[in-house]
């Protein structure tokens, strides 16, 4: 062995183990809120920049863009376009884009037919009933094909 | 967009924060009732992180001395100082430390407080009595964080002298609780 | 080096507990002090921010989850840690990106949300312990401020009467400050009857645990007179860390803030900083903090700043007006975002544009510092006009 001037063959190698809980409790914020209301009442929002002419979900109180306040809100189309998608077993994960807003909304994809699967095939959110939603992204049971 | 920003991109911030133009800075304070209410804009989160550190040479050979009833320090020829808590080199002089030195287990109070309260803010029931000791047998000033016990509150106090109470050695495991607490060595 | 200008400032409310997520506090911030500016994102080179540990909010990567709040999506984006000393250090390293010619302009940002942590903020502070030789105690940080309270009291003989007039003097301050949290006209006895927390440590010698952000615009000075006639110049900046070993310090006096000044000073071709430096926002936690750091500032003798304060010379109309702001203790401690509202003030102050907070007398020169980790670090900033 090397010298090493810091081991002096009195080290006691032993681990020490400790634990650390942690428990938050987070504000869905400003922009997150709203946008938490929009999906108990069915419908999901994206914020507005009439300066960039642009929307995005998920909404922000800002523009990423120009760094300027956001002007509202507004319901994307019922219809997405899926951006693209990945499947294991049953499940298959999607990324959906809506028309003319910037930004991509995670979700599950449920379809009879894998084959009809295909990059810019239409699909629809499908809400769980009013009654049980909890202004989650899970309000929204799934996604599928809109054709 | 949940409350206004009217009037915020017109400039002179400078003279709203200085109230010659009085207008609210941004930001939007929940209530107690808020933040207990039943609105739904929170979500919780749980999370325990479990680590295993390896507790090093000089401080695995320390907690190695503790569970053997002894304190020690090691010394550093560049400076001339015995280090309590012990490492492995000296951050003064940036050289490795000389030799192990065995320390008492007596010292003097440097300072200490009174706390009421638990490292979750909780109220505690029965205060704990925390001080920097200082130990003898190690340069000045070189001391270590612990608790003081058989004392009462008003009696302590700074420069006092106190000798460590020891756990019976079958229940010592290599840990700074080894020592229960500091106790007052002599007379108060 | 370039001589570098801070053009802009802006902040939040500092409050308990925010409805906004750090990213839109930040953001809020961030566009206040563009538009005190005149100032777009585009033309801000690059960002620096600030903000402390993230077991606060349980983001890992919490830098990087804040970027696009404070206006750094796409650009040069430096995130600062040094605990509680962040709120200085982010101007500070700002400060070396415009002097060095890397940026002319750079967006400051300071950002903390303290609240989510449950059951008390208070708790993600253990983690900051020594695992083998503190953790184990129960440790908490009140205890090392209670210590050093103490033993700041015991050298010098100083009593927490003596003491509690800061948090008097602070709390009163912030009555004219719109962002604060906690204004309020105290008395001594008020401070004295508070509840304890750690002895000698009591309620209201305490800053409170906040949500908040601020921001600063730094320009170079080409960059600077075309924005602005009135540019507050950042004359000298400086940090020390001491070891970890806080057991083994004195700890009534904070030799790393004394460093951290003359590294300041130094910069700032200061020789007498009691008689140069015209006002201070000095870093105040808790109220003994900013008696313990005027003396490591050498803007008082050692153990002497009590003397002053009793005297008067140390509120907004005396000769050392310090925290005219109304500090930790009245606006409140978003920890990185408070530092950035030290310095922020200095900005404001020095254009006399602080409102009913303005100190009496003309003032040229200000410092900020803060201070933090475990009790080891010191930062300055020393502004001019």
């Amino acid at each position: 062995m090397e010298y090493n001037p810091l081991f002096d063959g009195t080290y006691h190698l032993r681990p020490w183990v400790d634990s650390l809980p942690l428990e938050y409790k987070y504000s869905l914020g400003v922009a997150g809120k709203t946008f938490s209301e929009g999906l108990r009442r069915g419908k999901i929002l994206a914020s507005k920049c009439s300066r960039c002419n642009e929307s995005r979900i998920p909404p922000s109180i800002y523009c990423v863009g120009c760094f300027g306040y956001s002007d509202g809100y507004v319901q994307v189309s019922e219809t997405g376009t899926l951006y693209s998608f990945a499947s294991r077993g049953d499940l298959v994960v999607a990324a959906v884009e809506f028309k003319g807003v910037k930004g991509l909304l995670f979700h599950r994809l449920v379809v009879s037919d894998r084959n009809k699967l295909e990059i810019g095939a239409p699909v629809r959110p499908v809400f769980v009933q009013e009654a049980i939603r909890k202004g989650d992204i899970t309000d929204i049971d799934h996604f599928e094909l809109a054709v | 967009m949940g409350r206004s920003h009217a009037g915020r991109n017109c400039g002179d911030y400078g003279e709203v924060m200085g109230m010659e133009n009085p207008s609210e800075p941004p930001g939007t304070a929940l209530t107690p009732d808020e933040w207990r209410g039943k609105e739904i804009f929170f979500r919780n989160f749980h999370t325990k992180f479990t680590y295993s550190w390896d507790t090093g040479v000089a401080i695995g050979h320390f907690l190695e001395a503790l569970k053997g009833g002894k304190i020690v320090g090691r010394s550093c020829s560049g400076c001339n100082r015995v280090l309590v808590p012990p490492r492995m080199f000296c951050e003064l002089c940036f050289r490795p430390t000389d030799d192990w030195i065995d320390v008492l287990d007596t010292g003097v109070v440097n300072t200490f407080s009174i706390s009421y309260v638990n490292n979750d803010a909780s109220r505690r029931e029965q205060p704990l009595f925390v001080a920097v000791i200082n130990i003898d047998g190690a340069s000045p000033g070189m001391g270590f964080l612990h608790l003081l016990g058989e004392v009462d509150a008003g009696q302590i106090h700074v420069g006092m002298k106190v000798r460590a109470k020891w756990k019976p050695a079958h229940e010592r495991t290599g840990a700074i609780t080894d020592i229960s607490y500091f106790k007052p060595s002599e007379g108060l | 080096m370039r001589k570098v200008a801070v053009i802009g400032a802006g902040m939040t409310k500092f409050r308990h507990r925010m409805l906004e997520t750090g990213r839109e506090l930040s953001f809020e911030a961030s566009r206040a002090a563009l538009d005190s500016a005149r100032m777009d994102i585009k033309n801000v080179d690059s960002v620096v921010l600030g903000s402390a540990p993230d077991a606060f909010d349980g983001l890992h990567m919490k830098g990087e989850y804040l970027l696009d709040g404070a206006g750094g999506s796409g650009k040069p984006y430096t995130r600062v840690y040094v605990g509680g000393g962040t709120g200085v250090f982010i101007p500070a390293a700002a400060w070396w990106h415009v002097a060095s010619g890397v940026s002319d302009v750079v967006l400051a940002v300071g950002e903390e949300k303290m609240s989510p942590l449950q059951p008390h903020p208070q708790y993600a502070f253990w983690s900051i312990f020594d695992q083998f030789l503190e953790r184990p105690l129960g440790v908490t940080l009140l205890w090392i401020f209670s210590l050093e309270m103490r033993r700041y009291m015991s050298v010098y003989g100083i009593k927490e009467e003596d003491i509690a007039l800061v948090a008097v003097k602070n709390k009163g301050n912030a009555m004219d400050h719109p962002s604060a949290q906690l204004p309020m006209r105290i008395t001594v006895d008020d401070v004295m009857k508070s509840e304890p927390i750690c002895t000698p440590v009591k309620r209201l010698d305490v800053s409170p645990t906040s949500d908040g952000a601020a921001a600063l615009v730094l320009a170079s000075e080409d960059v600077a007179r075309k924005y602005t006639d009135d540019p507050v110049w950042i004359t000298g900046v400086g940090w020390n860390v001491d070891t970890t070993f806080w057991t083994n310090r004195d700890l009534c006096y904070p030799e790393y803030v004394e460093k951290a000044a003359m590294m300041a000073y130094k910069m700032a071709g200061i020789s007498n900083p009691g008689k140069e430096i015209d006002f201070a926002e000095v870093y105040d936690p808790f109220d003994y903090k900013e008696l313990h750091h005027m003396e490591g500032l050498q803007l008082a003798k050692r153990g002497e700043a009590p003397k002053m304060t009793r005297e008067g010379v140390t509120q907004r109309d005396g000769d050392l007006p310090i925290n005219p702001s109304g500090g930790l203790l009245g606006v409140g401690n978003p920890i990185a975002a408070a530092g950035v509202m030290k310095v922020a003030e200095l900005f404001w102050q020095l254009r006399g544009e602080a409102g009913r907070r303005q100190v009496k007398k003309p003032v040229h020169r200000g410092l900020a510092q803060a201070w933090g980790d475990l009790m080891q670090v010191g930062t300055v900033v020393i502004m001019e006009r």
